[in-house]
C-alpha cells in the first residue's frame, strides 16, 4: 500500500509541472470581475467588446477573464444577472490588466432602458444542458419549513426531478440519485441530505454560485453519468466585516465574513443548527407521543462552512475552504450519527494574461456510526468513504476565438463499508473488507469560434480506475449467488483496472443575437455505485467500487436544443431534446441483502437503460416580475434479463409530464411575493395484483416490476417577504411561507392492508405534508 | 429493522406528526392468473405431515381463498421412502406413515390438473441446547408496545440457543398460546453468532389477553436456508419498512414451476412456559 501511495503521489506531481509553451501575438485584456461592495469575485459574468460583438468570454470559477483584443479605442462591457451593466472605454496600446467592479442592483425603479448587450449568454454560450442558479433567486422562493434549499430549488427546473415528497435527492434526465456528482468547492459530497432527505446539507448563506450540468458535461468533469452540480462557497467581504443570519421554525443560522487584510483577502464562517429534538422532547413530555423512549432524544443536525482566501501577489491567490456537517440521533438504547466533512486548498496562479492555472488538493469524508448506546458494553459500527484528490486545471485563451482547457485529476478512494468495535463475546460479526481504489483522469477541451455564427467545442477525457488489493475479491458466475463465487483473489497490488475514453463534442450555431441551435454528444463513465433499495434513501446506503463483477457504468447522451430570446433579452426560451443510452446499470435480486453483506455483489443484477425527453423553459429574468415555466416530457426505461422476463420496463423515476411554474414579484425594498406550482405524473411503482394466504394470513402477490403509477403530484407554495427599513446598516426581513397551500393530498406511499371489518384488501394512501405554514426572520449588518 | 423504523419515525416526527394523514383510496381493478400456493412441512416429530394447497386470487376480491382439490401429492425421502398423501378436504393433504429424519433430503411432488410442481428441502440436525425464560413487566418500559386491551403488563420471553459452529444454522420460532398458534414468522440465522450462544428476547403479542397459568409452547425449528429465505423475504414483504422498498417482490419460494409458498423439512424442539402470576 505504501509503495503504491508513493507512486501515486509522484506521478501526480510529475503532471503538475508539465511545461506550457505559449506565444503572444495580440494584445490581451485580463483581470477579475468583482462585486463592488464585498469585493467578491463573480463567476460567469459576460465580458465583451462592444465594437466586436462576436468576441466575448465568461469569467471562470474564480472570477477571472482573459480577452484577446486588437489595438485601438474599445469599450469593454460586463453583464451579470443581479448586477448593473458596466461598460468601460479603454485605449489598447499594450496588454493590460483590467479588474472590473460590478454594482449589485438594489432598486429596480430606474430600470427603464434595458441594454441588450450580452444578456443573451444562454443563446451564445456553447455549453448546453446547463442551469445556473442565482443565490438570490433561491432566497426569494417559498421554502419548506422556512429552510431555503439549493437542491429543492433546482428541482423546479426542467429535467431535474425530485426523488420524492420533501426529498432533497434528485433525478436528472432519468438518472438515479447516485448518478449526480455533487461538488462543494470541488470536494465530492457523497450524501447531500440531512434528516432522512428532508433538508440538504448546503446552507444557502454560505453559498455563492450553483451550476448544474445536465449530462452534457464539460471535459473537466466526470465520474457520474447524469449530472454535475458544482456548488461554490461564498468568499466573504474583503472590504468590511459583515454578519447575517436567520431564525426559523426548525433551525437558526449565523454567518460572519470580512477582510483578512483589506482588499487582499477575506474569510467567511457560517453555521446552522436545527432544534428538532426540542420539538420532539416537547411533544413527548406533553404526552402527544406515547413512546417513553422519546422523552429524552437527541435529534439534530448542524453545518459549519468556513472559507478564507488571500491574494499573495497579483498572480497568486490561495483559497482554503471546509465544510463539516453532522446529523445526530440518540435514544437510550440506540445511537446513529452521520455526516460529511470536506476540505479544499486551492491555488490560482496566473502564468501570464493568457494562461490561468488552478491547483486543488481536496479531502472529503463521509461517515456514519451506529451504536447501542451502552456505556457498559458499547458496540459501534462505523462506515466511511474517504477521498484524497489532487487536480490541476489549465485555461489558455489564445485570441478571442480559441479557448483551451486541460488538466488532470486523481482521487484515492478508501471505502470502509462496516467496521465493528467492542462487540460482545457472543458475536462473531466480522468487519467487512475495506476497499481502496484510485480514479484518475486527464482531459483536454478546445472551444473554437469557426465563424461569427458557428462555434464548436471538442474534448476528450480519459479516465482510469484501479481497484487495489488488501481485501479478498470474489467473482460470481452469471447467476449471482454467493455460492457461485468462482475464485478469490487476495492481493496487495492492483487487482483490476479499467480505462475508458470519454469523448465530448458540442456545436453552437448562432443565427443572430437572439436565436441559436446547439447540439452535443457526451459519453460519461461512472466507477462508483450506490446500493440502495428504498424509495427514500438512507445514510446506510453503501457505495461500492467497480470490480470484477460490477463494471463501470456508461452513458451516451445526444442532445439538441433551440434557444430564443425575446423582448430585449428579458425573456428567454429554450427547447432541448435528449436521448441517453445507459449500460451496466445496477439493480438487485428479489430479497436482496444489501447491508453488512460481505457478498453484496452476489445480490446485484446488471442491465441497461434508455432515457429520452423534451425540455421546454420560458423564463423572465429581469424586472420586478420574474420567474419561469418549465415543462418536461420524458421516458426512462430499464432492461434486465432477470426482471420482467427481460422486457423493457419503466424505471421508478420515469415520469411522463413534469411542469413547474415559478413567479416572483418584487416591490423594491418593501415586499416580495413569490409562488411555485409543480405538477408531475406519478412515479412508476409496483402494486400487488393478487393475494394469497400463508399461515392464515394474507400475502400480496406481485407480478410485474413498476407496472403501476402513483397518482399525479401537484402542489402550490407561496411566500411573502417583508423587508424592514434599513437602520444604521441593519437590514432585516420577515418571511411567511405556505407549503402545499391548497393542502392537496399528495401520495407519498400507497400500501395495502386487510380491512378489519370486511376482510377485504384495501389500498391506503399516506400523505406526508398537507398545508405547512412557516415563518423565518433574516438579518444582515 | 426495528431500529431503522425508529430512526425513520424519529427523524420524521417533527415534520410528519401533525401533518401526515392516511386515507383509503380506489386504485382500480387488478386481475391476475391464479397461481398454486403450497404450505408443506415435514418434521422429525410424531404426527402427520401436512401439505395445504390453495390458489391466489385477485386483490380486489379477497373473500374465500380457493383451495386446490383433487391434486396428487407425494413426499419422498432421499433414503427411498415414498408416500402419497391423502386428501382431507379444504385443500389439505396429510400423510399416514412418513416420519422425517434429520440429514435426509425430502422432495414434494404435486400434480394439480396436469401441472407439475416440486420442492426439495433438507432436514437440518436439531440443536441440543435451547433454553427459555419468561418475565412479567410493566408495558412500555423498553420500547415494546403497551399490552393489549388496556392490560398494563406484558410478558417478555427470552431464549438462548447454543449454536453449532461447524455449519450455517437457520432457525424459526413458532409460538402457541393455549395450543393456538399466535406467531410463526420469527426467523433468524447464525451469521453474527456462529458457534456462540444466540440470546434474544421478545414481547408476547396476542389478540387475547394472557392470564396467569396460560400455557405457552415455543417450537424451535431448525430450518434449511431456502426456508429461512422464504420467511425472511415474507417478513420483508409484509412488515416493517416494506412500504419504502423500491421493488417489492414475492417471498422467495422453493416451489418450482411458478408455485408460491414453501415446503420445509425441519427438526423441532418443543419447550413450554407458563404465564407467571
Amino acid at each position: 500500500m505504501k509503495g503504491f501511495m508513493k507512486r501515486w503521489i509522484l506521478s501526480c506531481m510529475a503532471f503538475m509541472w508539465v511545461s506550457v509553451i505559449c506565444g503572444q501575438n495580440k494584445f490581451v485584456v485580463s483581470g477579475y470581475v468583482t462585486d463592488s461592495k464585498s469585493g467578491e469575485e463573480l463567476i460567469g459574468a459576460a465580458v465583451s467588446i462592444q465594437e466586436i460583438p462576436a468576441a466575448g468570454v465568461y469569467t471562470n470559477e474564480y472570477g477571472f477573464y482573459s480577452l484577446s483584443v486588437p489595438q485601438g479605442k474599445l469599450t469593454i462591457a460586463v453583464s451579470l444577472i443581479g448586477y448593473e451593466y458596466l461598460s468601460v472605454p479603454v485605449d489598447i496600446t499594450k496588454s493590460v490588466k483590467l479588474n472590473l467592479d460590478l454594482t449589485q442592483k438594489i432598486t429596480r425603479l430606474g430600470e427603464v432602458t434595458v441594454s441588450s448587450e450580452k444578456r443573451n449568454d444562454n443563446v451564445t454560450r456553447n455549453q448546453m444542458g446547463i442551469d445556473k442558479l442565482n443565490i438570490q433567486e433561491i432566497k426569494n422562493l417559498p421554502s419548506f419549513f422556512g429552510e431555503k434549499d439549493v437542491l429543492k430549488t433546482l428541482q423546479l427546473l426542467p429535467g431535474i426531478k425530485s426523488a420524492g415528497e420533501g426529498n432533497s435527492g434528485f433525478n436528472v434526465r432519468g438518472g438515479t440519485t447516485d448518478q449526480n456528482l455533487i461538488l462543494l468547492d470541488g470536494a465530492t459530497v457523497y450524501n447531500p441530505s440531512h434528516l432522512m432527505g428532508f433538508f440538504s446539507v448546503f446552507n444557502p448563506d454560505a453559498i455563492k454560485d450553483v451550476t448544474m450540468y445536465k449530462g452534457s458535461l464539460p471535459a473537466e468533469f466526470g465520474g457520474r453519468l447524469s449530472s454535475v452540480l458544482d456548488i461554490r462557497m461564498d468568499d466573504g467581504n474583503n472590504k468590511k466585516i459583515e454578519a447575517s443570519g436567520g431564525i426559523g421554525l426548525i433551525s437558526s443560522r449565523l454567518t460572519v465574513g470580512g477582510p483578512l487584510r483589506k482588499e487582499r483577502g477575506s474569510f467567511i464562517v457560517s453555521a446552522r443548527r436545527t432544534y428538532a429534538d426540542l420539538i420532539v422532547r416537547g411533544l413527548a413530555r406533553a404526552g402527544v407521543l406515547n413512546d417513553t423512549t422519546l422523552r429524552d432524544p437527541k435529534l439534530y443536525f448542524y453545518d459549519l462552512n468556513a472559507k478564507a482566501n488571500y491574494r499573495f501577489t497579483e498572480k497568486d491567490r490561495v483559497f482554503l475552504s471546509g465544510y463539516f456537517g453532522r446529523d445526530v440521533l440518540g435514544l437510550p438504547d440506540f445511537g446513529f450519527d452521520w455526516g460529511n466533512s470536506t476540505a479544499t486548498v486551492r491555488w490560482n496562479h496566473l502564468f501570464n494574461d493568457k494562461l490561468f492555472l488552478n491547483t486543488s488538493l481536496i479531502f472529503n469524508n463521509f461517515t456514519y456510526t451506529i451504536s447501542n448506546g451502552s456505556t457498559v458494553d458499547p458496540i459501534n459500527i462505523v462506515s466511511k468513504i474517504r477521498d484524497f484528490s489532487v487536480r490541476q486545471d489549465y485555461q489558455y485563451s489564445s485570441g478571442h476565438n480559441n479557448q483551451v482547457r486541460f488538466g488532470f485529476e486523481s482521487t484515492w478512494h478508501r471505502m470502509v463499508p462496516g467496521t465493528i468495535t467492542g462487540a460482545d463475546t457472543n458475536t462473531v460479526f466480522k468487519s467487512l473488507p475495506v476497499s481502496n481504489s484510485v480514479e484518475s483522469s486527464v482531459y483536454f477541451s478546445h472551444t473554437l469560434n469557426l465563424t461569427q455564427h458557428l462555434n464548436i467545442n471538442y474534448g476528450l477525457r480519459i479516465s482510469e480506475f484501479s481497484l487495489l488489493g488488501d481485501a479478498p475479491f470474489f467473482i460470481y458466475s452469471s447467476y449471482n449467488y454467493a455460492d457461485s463465487a468462482k475464485s478469490i483473489v487476495d492481493s496487495t497490488r492492483k487487482v483490476i483496472s479499467y480505462i475508458r475514453p470519454e469523448p465530448r463534442f458540442s456545436v453552437n450555431y448562432v443565427f443572430n443575437d437572439r436565436n441559436s441551435v446547439k447540439a452535443s454528444y457526451t459519453r460519461n463513465v461512472q466507477y462508483l455505485h450506490l446500493l440502495s433499495n428504498s424509495t427514500t434513501g438512507s445514510p446506510t446506503d453503501m457505495w461500492i467500487p467497480s470490480s470484477y463483477n460490477t463494471l463501470p457504468e456508461i452513458s451516451d447522451q445526444y442532445a439538441f436544443g433551440y434557444y430564443r430570446n425575446f423582448a430585449s433579452n428579458n425573456w428567454e426560451f429554450s427547447a432541448e431534446v435528449y436521448y441517453k443510452s445507459l449500460f451496466q446499470q445496477v439493480d438487485y435480486i428479489n430479497g436482496a441483502i444489501l447491508n453488512f453483506n460481505s457478498n453484496v455483489e452476489s445480490q446485484l443484477l446488471y442491465g441497461k437503460g434508455r432515457a429520452y425527453g423534451l425540455e421546454l423553459l420560458l423564463k423572465k429574468k429581469y424586472g420586478r416580475f420574474s420567474g419561469w415555466i418549465g415543462y418536461t416530457l420524458s421516458r426512462t426505461e430499464r432492461r434486465f434479463e432477470d426482471i420482467n422476463r427481460g422486457a423493457w420496463y419503466p424505471a421508478r423515476q420515469d415520469r411522463t409530464h413534469d411542469v413547474s411554474v415559478v413567479a416572483i414579484y418584487e416591490f423594491p425594498r418593501k415586499w416580495t411575493f413569490s409562488s411555485t406550482w409543480v405538477y408531475n405524473t406519478g412515479n412508476a411503482v409496483t402494486f400487488p395484483k393478487g393475494v394469497y394466504v400463508i399461515d392464515n394470513r394474507p400475502v400480496l402477490l406481485y407480478t410485474d416490476r413498476n407496472g403501476n403509477r402513483m397518482p399525479a403530484y401537484h402542489r402550490l407554495d407561496i411566500s411573502v417577504t417583508k423587508q424592514f427599513t434599513e437602520r444604521k446598516n441593519y437590514r432585516s426581513s420577515l418571511t411567511f411561507s405556505l407549503y402545499n397551500a391548497y393542502s392537496h393530498d399528495n401520495a407519498w406511499t400507497i400500501t395495502f392492508r386487510q380491512n378489519d371489518k370486511t376482510g377485504q384488501i384495501e389500498a391506503v394512501q399516506t400523505t406526508l405534508f398537507k398545508l405547512v405554514p412557516s415563518v423565518s426572520y433574516d438579518f444582515r449588518f | 429493522m426495528k431500529s431503522l423504523t425508529r430512526i425513520f419515525f424519529l427523524a420524521g416526527v417533527p415534520l410528519i406528526l401533525s401533518v401526515s394523514c392516511q386515507k383509503v383510496i380506489d386504485i382500480g381493478v387488478f386481475n391476475s392468473a391464479p397461481q398454486l400456493v403450497a404450505e408443506g412441512t415435514i418434521t422429525d416429530q410424531q404426527g402427520p405431515c401436512i401439505v395445504k394447497l390453495t390458489k391466489t386470487i385477485d386483490i380486489d376480491n379477497f373473500a374465500g381463498i380457493p383451495s386446490v382439490t383433487g391434486a396428487d401429492v407425494e413426499i419422498s425421502d432421499s433414503a427411498g421412502v415414498k408416500e402419497t398423501l391423502t386428501e382431507a378436504g379444504n385443500g389439505i393433504y396429510i400423510s399416514n406413515t412418513i416420519l422425517g429424519i434429520p440429514g435426509h433430503k425430502y422432495k414434494l411432488m404435486i400434480n394439480s390438473g396436469g401441472q407439475l410442481y416440486s420442492a426439495v428441502s433438507v432436514m437440518p440436525h436439531p440443536v441440543t441446547d435451547f433454553r427459555l425464560g419468561i418475565k412479567k413487566e410493566v408495558a412500555g418500559t423498553s420500547g415494546g408496545s403497551p399490552g393489549t386491551g388496556g392490560e398494563p403488563y406484558q410478558y417478555r420471553v427470552s431464549y438462548a440457543i447454543t449454536d453449532p459452529g461447524e455449519y450455517e444454522n437457520y432457525y424459526r420460532l413458532v409460538i402457541f398460546h393455549n395450543n393456538m398458534e399466535i406467531s410463526s414468522r420469527r426467523v433468524f440465522d447464525d451469521k453474527f453468532h456462529n458457534g456462540k450462544v444466540i440470546e434474544d428476547d421478545f414481547v408476547l403479542h396476542d389478540t387475547l389477553n394472557f392470564r396467569p397459568g396460560d400455557l405457552i409452547e415455543i417450537d424451535l425449528q431448525n430450518i434449511d436456508r431456502d426456508i429461512y429465505n422464504f420467511f425472511r423475504t415474507l417478513r420483508m414483504a409484509t412488515g416493517g419498512l416494506s412500504f419504502l422498498s423500491a421493488s417489492p417482490a414475492n417471498p422467495l419460494s422453493n416451489i418450482t414451476n411458478g408455485g408460491l409458498g414453501y415446503f420445509s423439512a425441519c427438526s423441532v424442539i418443543k419447550k413450554h412456559l407458563t404465564i407467571p402470576g
